[in-house]
């Protein structure tokens, strides 16, 4: 008597794979510890340190006090500079998928061929040391046509980002190979609006969701770039940070964590749009991985 | 109620490539109709230009005598069924075969009442609320049949649908299919390069290479009578050897090996032009060794193969270049053995010779 497998029954089988053996297990939980030690080693210091009082011959902080944080809140430099983060991040996630998201389609629905120099394109910024970029945007915009350096800051975080997003969207689009679903939706009657509207969108919004977090992460700690750029007249909260790191450490540490926790928060409220869009989450799409 | 289709003319090049040539079907309401040809042989670009998915350099489709040629897809009204499901990651199984109505804005409650009837139509009743990572390639192909069927398209155009399917899923869905044609009167276009499945499905099956059509018939005619050198090599099982036909005291013949075959050839075939003879394995004979009969093949069993009702032999004929195959029914065939000595006897009727 045959026993006929079915397509259902192979796949179930596949998540077991990785239990086998009593070694593996012990070598992965090692792995990981070490790793998240690692990793989180340098935040729980920089955590001590925003809330210790005195800090310097103990193993641990001597006293502990939250007016660091109170400090570093009610300086008058605080709100105008994450004003000033929150517009810069917003701009470039407003302008950065404009660019890419039409070139991308273009690519992935019509010219497949261009794709390989849009690839080396999106790469070119990333390769510049951000001194380089920051002095030749100067060069190229400011110098002769006298450009405005907030905008520029802005657009010169769009140019940063666009390795990213365009990765990110790609990935995206490839995963859900938008030609073969647009054509689908096509046949089922759909315009361009409505494919758009109902296939497209929904399938790059994972990738959307990264780029823009790799955004938002840029700009919460992006330092040469602005204050070459803006400079003093736009001051950008990893301005504030730098100068408050030379008055006192434990309000640098305080900064740093209120940074931190803002990428945070900008990651699961992403995860989360992303997720709810989606339904549930599949193989083959990429959700925010930050 | 299905749709006529009518194609004329139909011609692609994508640069320099001739996709499709001269393509011409005519494809009656409720018939299923496979286009069947190996990869690059224009069956694939054929059905995207039915489709719209595709530009015809020149020519004409019509559906119901209407010209469609220029009409874009999403207005072509037809079905489609893709060779990967092609399926919308994002929305359920209840939502994909939802879409076209959706998209036609009709009310949400005949929207849910003909979404449910579709989904039991390919049974997948419980599996309304799953996304298609959450089905198995089987699934989500019925799910896709159900979609393509939603706004009721008089004309359904499936692109190679089981190919990525096991082989035990493929024959499940190969019957399914062919009910769902019945029950509902569908035209069906299917795309396929599986001889077998355009058997087991088709009203008629249309042949083609390089772009071009080759020959359009019936199963069972296409087996018996490809008209085609190509036909007859890429439909069916066949022994075909390239021969110098010769005619002796009115009767023909060819050789094969070191003996010598009788032909039904038509008069007007002069005598030594070289033929394309072709033969089925299950229409030879094996008759008795110790008796040669003229004209009969001669030779020596390579490989026996069982092939459940049927045995079929490799059989090493003298002379000859590559071993011939012979289809024996099993029960007779059960004292045969590699190595055996056997006599082969091809009926004349059974060859058929192209020039």
């Amino acid at each position: 008597m045959a026993i006929v497998m079915t397509a259902e029954e192979t796949a179930l089988e596949a998540p077991r794979r990785f239990r086998r053996g009593p070694l593996g297990p012990l070598l992965l939980r090692v792995a990981l510890v070490g790793a998240l030690l690692y990793l989180t080693l340098p935040l729980l210091a920089t955590l001590l340190f925003s809330l210790a009082t005195v800090w310097s011959k103990t193993i641990l902080p001597e006293g502990y006090t939250l007016d660091w944080y109170k400090a570093a809140i009610t300086d008058d430099r605080f709100l105008p500079t994450a004003t000033h983060t929150l517009q810069a991040t917003f701009g470039a996630a407003v302008i950065s998928p404009l660019l890419v998201v039409p070139a991308l389609l273009a690519v992935h629905l019509r010219a497949p061929r261009w794709k390989p120099a849009l690839e080396f394109l999106s790469i070119i910024p990333w390769a510049l040391p951000g001194v380089v970029l920051a002095l030749a945007m100067i060069r190229a915009y400011v110098s002769p046509y006298n450009a405005n350096r907030t905008a520029l800051l802005i657009l010169t975080y769009v140019l940063i980002s666009l390795p990213f997003m365009f990765r990110s969207i790609d990935a995206s689009l490839t995963s859900i190979d938008a030609r073969t679903l647009s054509e689908a939706a096509q046949m089922l009657g759909a315009g361009w609006f409505d494919i758009g509207r109902r296939v497209l969108l929904p399938g790059i919004m994972p990738g959307l969701m990264s780029g823009i977090l790799l955004i938002a992460a840029l700009g919460a700690g992006e330092y040469a770039l602005a204050s070459l750029l803006a400079g003093s007249g736009w001051k950008t909260f990893p301005i504030y940070q730098a100068q408050a790191q030379n008055v006192d450490g434990r309000v640098a540490s305080a900064l740093a964590i209120i940074g931190l926790l803002y990428v945070m928060v900008v990651s699961l409220s992403l995860l989360f749009i992303a997720g709810r869009r989606r339904g549930g989450a599949g193989p083959g799409m990429p959700v925010a991985n930050k | 109620m299905g749709a006529t289709l009518q194609v004329r003319s139909l011609t692609k090049t994508f640069g320099e490539a001739v996709a499709i040539d001269d393509v011409n079907l005519d494809i009656a309401p409720g018939a299923f109709v496979s286009l069947l040809g190996p990869s690059g042989c224009g069956k694939t670009t054929t059905l995207r230009v039915i489709a719209g998915l595709e530009r015809a350099d020149s020519g004409r489709i019509l559906i119901d005598g209407r010209d469609i040629s220029h009409v874009p897809p999403q207005r072509r009204n037809i079905g489609m069924v893709f060779q990967q499901y092609a399926l919308f990651p994002n929305l359920t199984a209840f939502e994909n075969v939802a879409f076209a109505l959706r998209v036609a804005r009709k009310p949400h409650a005949a929207v849910a009442a003909r979404v449910r009837d579709l989904l039991e139509l390919v049974h997948l009743e419980e599996a309304a609320n799953r996304y298609p990572h959450q089905l198995s390639g089987g699934m989500q192909q019925r799910v896709a049949l159900a979609r393509a069927l939603a706004v009721e398209p008089p004309l359904l155009l499936l692109d190679e649908p089981l190919s990525a399917l096991d082989a035990a899923i493929r024959d499940e869905l190969r019957a399914e299919l062919r009910r769902l044609q019945r029950q509902l009167n569908l035209t069906v276009v299917y795309v396929t390069h599986d001889q077998a499945e355009a058997m087991a499905l088709s009203d008629s099956i249309v042949v083609m290479e390089k772009g071009r059509v080759s020959q359009i018939g019936a199963p069972q005619d296409l087996y018996d009578r490809p008209a085609t050198r190509f036909a007859a090599g890429f439909v069916g099982s066949s022994n075909r050897r390239v021969t110098a036909l010769e005619r002796q005291n009115g009767a023909s013949s060819i050789a094969w090996g070191n003996a010598r075959l009788r032909v039904h050839a038509p008069a007007e075939t002069p005598a030594g032009v070289q033929v394309l003879a072709m033969w089925r394995p299950e229409a030879a004979l094996l008759v008795d060794p110790l008796d040669p009969e003229p004209g009969t093949l001669r030779g020596e069993i390579e490989l026996v193969t069982f092939l459940g009702p049927v045995t079929r032999l490799d059989v090493r004929v003298d002379g000859d270049t590559e071993p011939v195959l012979v289809d024996v029914v099993s029960e007779a065939a059960r004292d045969l053995a590699t190595g055996q000595p056997v006599n082969i006897a091809v009926p004349p009727g059974a060859i058929r010779l192209y020039a």
